[in-house]
């Protein structure tokens, strides 16, 4: 009995949680006369609350048809953040796994304080480190370039943290084991760290893709050419008018997050448990 | 067993019960990634094809040339009517309109039987206006004696009036003069008595005074004697008292006379001026009498009326039988070109003119009709080129006049004097006129301009920067025309640059922030 109330608790919870998604999908299925009657209120100003219906009462396809055969505005977008995700998480494997395996494993100076800085930068939000952000791309002239979003991203340190946590887990004995059989420094972290804490490493990688698939205020911030700019930053572009596009702009937005987020979801799980743990 | 361990950490697969499941999710994602590739194409592809491709062009410098042409007619420059009697019925109409004609050609025939009868119509019709002008001149002629006999009439009555008058007044004067005579000889008798009554009186009161001395002597002396003196002194009173009585008498008498006398005289001065009066009255009736036999006798046209109307009837009998001698034939006078028939065969000749007829010796004159718009650009004395139907052209015509055409308000006639032997009458030209306007900086292609509720507008080529890189994308500019021919539109500065792009042509319709692909 108390399996079942709890059941019913956590489907209803669910669903609450769903809700926005469900929302943005029977959206994407109505037509356009159907999503004026429902968001007329938002339209016009008066007190009335927005209706909305899980089922279109006149379901078409007519918002995906324009969106995929007549908005390659959408694509140059989603091929700009699909740019944007690839290079900054590549660019983080090859500067963020060696940075979190030399701080987990090399012995190094002031090792806490070098962590304490990171975590420190860490918790800064953007909006902290926007403006010598801003000085230092202005500077390398790098802003209105994609450079000046990866580049930043690149070294970012929330995935160094992450990682540090799973390579902190790797046995030392086991690395003292290879050092006496002759393996260097770099046969260890090659073979024995990234095997060791790849589950950090994708984990890393899933909460970035998440992060920069939905980056909206460093491209806003630093790039002024629209043709450079990400899926994140069509929505806003579109008037309520078309609401039936964004509706459906949003399902393709979603789709990749999705499919991440099956395809690493234990991955995603140990991650946010492993920048969760306390030091 | 260490390097076994190793192995196994090395080849440390985490155990996945959802392996299968994470397999799909990439696989799914793989293929939503080629779905998206194909999109993007198909998408580029659709844009590609649906964006309006236009042409561009940028404002210029240049003249709004105006070029009018107009095509017109040519016609003669001296238009001759030709007239004949009227109703009378045409046999055959011999040219037609357009048609060339020397002198004497023949241009229509009557029927002879018809013009016969209509002579002779006419002829009868004269006899009548000579009888109805007989008898008006007899009945003039009794009206003219009557009034003679009028005037007679009243001279004499006139005359014997003024006659009998005056022997009247006449003898009233002689009965007026007579009474005057009477009243003056009364008048002087009655001076007489009166002065000799005087005398009588001063005699009388001598004696009433030496009377009285007496008397006075008497009491002053009561004893004298003076018997004899008083007796002679009363004596004496007595007798020229009784004197002066007498004269007193006679004055009385002779003053009634003088009174009657005067009555009647001033009686006869009456009946002399009433017999005047009446002699004047008398003699004003029969003036005016006089005067009505004077007057001349009521006006009366119908002589004179009969008289034109004979005239008249006798010009067209004259035309007649011109026409009868000639057998029926209307010629040509004038070598000419036949520009307008009024005649038809089997009607009868209408009043006014039967044909018209161009003096081909009179010259001949190119009219065309242009509109109010072009008006405004061509003026007397500019020269005009025409084409005719066989593509000859003739430069450098000024034009003689442009008025506005009487039929038509909107529409002006420009005429142009040919000389030589250019054009012909009928012959059918194309009048050709540029106009050079002063030099505009904006000049677009007409095709440029569009209106929308009575303001023009361009659509300016505007480059914006957006997710697909720089698109173009059609602005709509409002403009004023300064001027404008078929071609080109000139523009008010400062609306467009000269950098500035205007598109002159589309594959698609466009508007105001369409999209658009710029063809070079």
């Amino acid at each position: 009995m108390g399996r079942k109330v709890a059941f019913l608790v956590l489907i209803i919870t669910a669903l609450i949680v769903c809700y926005p998604i469900l929302f943005i999908l029977a959206g994407s299925f109505m037509g356009e006369a159907e999503i004026k009657n429902y968001l007329l209120p938002m339209l016009t100003d008066s007190d009335a609350f927005v209706t909305w219906q899980l089922i279109p009462e006149m379901p078409t396809l007519r918002y995906y048809v324009e969106l995929l055969l007549d908005s390659p505005e959408f694509f140059r977008m989603f091929w700009n953040s699909v740019k944007l995700v690839v290079l900054i998480l590549a660019g983080q494997l090859a500067a963020g796994v060696p940075a979190a395996w030399a701080l987990a494993k090399m012995k190094l100076p002031f090792p806490r304080a070098l962590l304490f800085l990171y975590i420190i930068l860490m918790m800064m939000p953007f909006q902290v480190t926007m403006l010598s952000n801003y000085l230092v791309l202005d500077t390398l002239k790098l802003l209105d370039t994609h450079s000046a979003i990866i580049l930043p991203a690149v070294f970012s340190t929330f995935p160094v943290f992450i990682m540090h946590r799973f390579f902190s887990s790797v046995p030392e004995a086991l690395l003292e084991a290879a050092r006496i059989d002759g393996a260097g420094e770099l046969l260890i972290f090659v073979h024995i760290g990234i095997p060791l804490g790849s589950g950090g490493i994708i984990s890393a990688m899933m909460l970035g893709f998440l992060e920069y698939w939905n980056l909206i205020e460093q491209p806003l911030t630093f790039l002024k050419t629209k043709s450079l700019w990400p899926l994140s930053l069509y929505l806003p572009n579109i008037s309520l008018e078309n609401a039936g596009i964004a509706f459906v702009s949003s399902v393709a937005a979603f789709i990749p997050a999705l499919l991440i987020f099956i395809g690493g979801q234990d991955y995603l799980e140990q991650g946010i448990v492993a920048s969760a743990l306390k030091e | 067993m260490m390097q076994k361990t190793v192995k196994e950490i090395i080849n440390y697969r985490r155990p996945d019960k959802r392996n299968s499941m994470r397999a799909k999710a990439i696989k799914a994602l793989a293929a939503f990634l080629v779905l998206m590739i194909l999109f993007t194409i198909l998408s580029r592809v659709a844009r590609q094809v649906t964006i309006p491709a236009v042409t561009i062009t940028n404002p210029k410098k240049g003249t709004i040339d105006r070029r009018i042409e107009a095509s017109g007619q040519v016609e003669g420059n001296q238009l001759l009517p030709v007239t004949t009697a009227a109703g009378l019925r045409v046999k055959t109409v011999n040219v037609r309109e357009g048609e060339r004609v020397s002198a004497k050609d023949v241009l229509f025939e009557v029927d002879m039987e018809d013009l016969a009868e209509k002579i002779q119509t006419l002829e009868e019709e004269i006899e009548a206006i000579d009888l109805r002008i007989d008898t008006a001149a007899a009945n003039s002629e009794n009206a003219e004696n009557k009034r003679e006999l009028e005037q007679q009439k009243a001279a004499e009555n006139y005359n014997r009036a003024a006659a009998s008058g005056n022997q009247t007044v006449a003898s009233a004067y002689e009965s007026m003069i007579a009474a005057q005579e009477t009243k003056a000889a009364a008048a002087a008798a009655y001076d007489e008595a009166y002065a000799d009554y005087q005398q009588k009186e001063e005699a009388l009161s001598q004696a009433l005074e030496h009377q009285q001395n007496v008397e006075n002597m008497i009491s002053g002396d009561p004893d004298g004697d003076y018997n004899i003196q008083k007796e002679e002194a009363d004596a004496a009173a007595e007798k020229t008292q009784a004197e002066r009585d007498t004269a007193l008498q006679s004055v009385e008498t002779s003053e009634q006379t003088s009174q009657q006398a005067a009555a009647e005289y001033s009686a006869a001065v009456n009946e002399y001026r009433q017999a005047v009066e009446a002699n004047k009255d008398s003699l004003l009736d029969k003036e005016h009498a006089i005067q009505d036999a004077d007057l001349p006798a009521d006006a009366d046209s119908t002589r004179e009326e009969a008289e034109i109307e004979r005239e008249g009837k006798a010009r067209d009998l004259e035309k007649l039988r011109k026409i009868q001698e000639n057998n029926g034939l209307v010629g040509s006078e004038i070598d000419a070109v036949v520009t307008k028939i009024g005649v038809s065969a089997g009607d009868a000749t209408p009043e006014g003119m039967n044909m018209v007829l161009a003096d081909t010796a009179a010259g001949v004159t190119f009219t065309a009709q242009i509109s109010e718009d072009d008006r405004k650009y061509i003026t007397r004395d500019d020269t005009v080129s025409l084409t005719d139907a066989d593509n000859n052209v003739f430069d450098d015509l000024p034009v003689a006049a442009i008025q506005a055409n009487e039929e038509n308000s909107e529409l002006y006639d420009v005429t142009v004097h040919l000389g030589g032997n250019k054009l012909e009458i009928g012959d059918s030209a194309t009048m050709k006129f540029t106009k050079k306007s002063s030099v505009y900086n904006t000049c677009v292609p007409i095709a440029a301009l569009h209106q929308e509720n009575n303001q023009y507008y361009v659509l300016a080529v505007k480059t914006t920067d957006t997710v697909l890189g720089e698109e173009t994308t059609a602005e709509k500019v409002e403009v004023t025309v300064k001027e404008k021919n078929a071609a080109y539109a000139a523009l008010t500065d400062g609306a467009l640059t000269s950098d500035q792009k205007v598109i002159t042509d589309s594959d698609k319709e466009i508007e105001a922030g369409d999209r658009i692909r710029v063809e070079e």
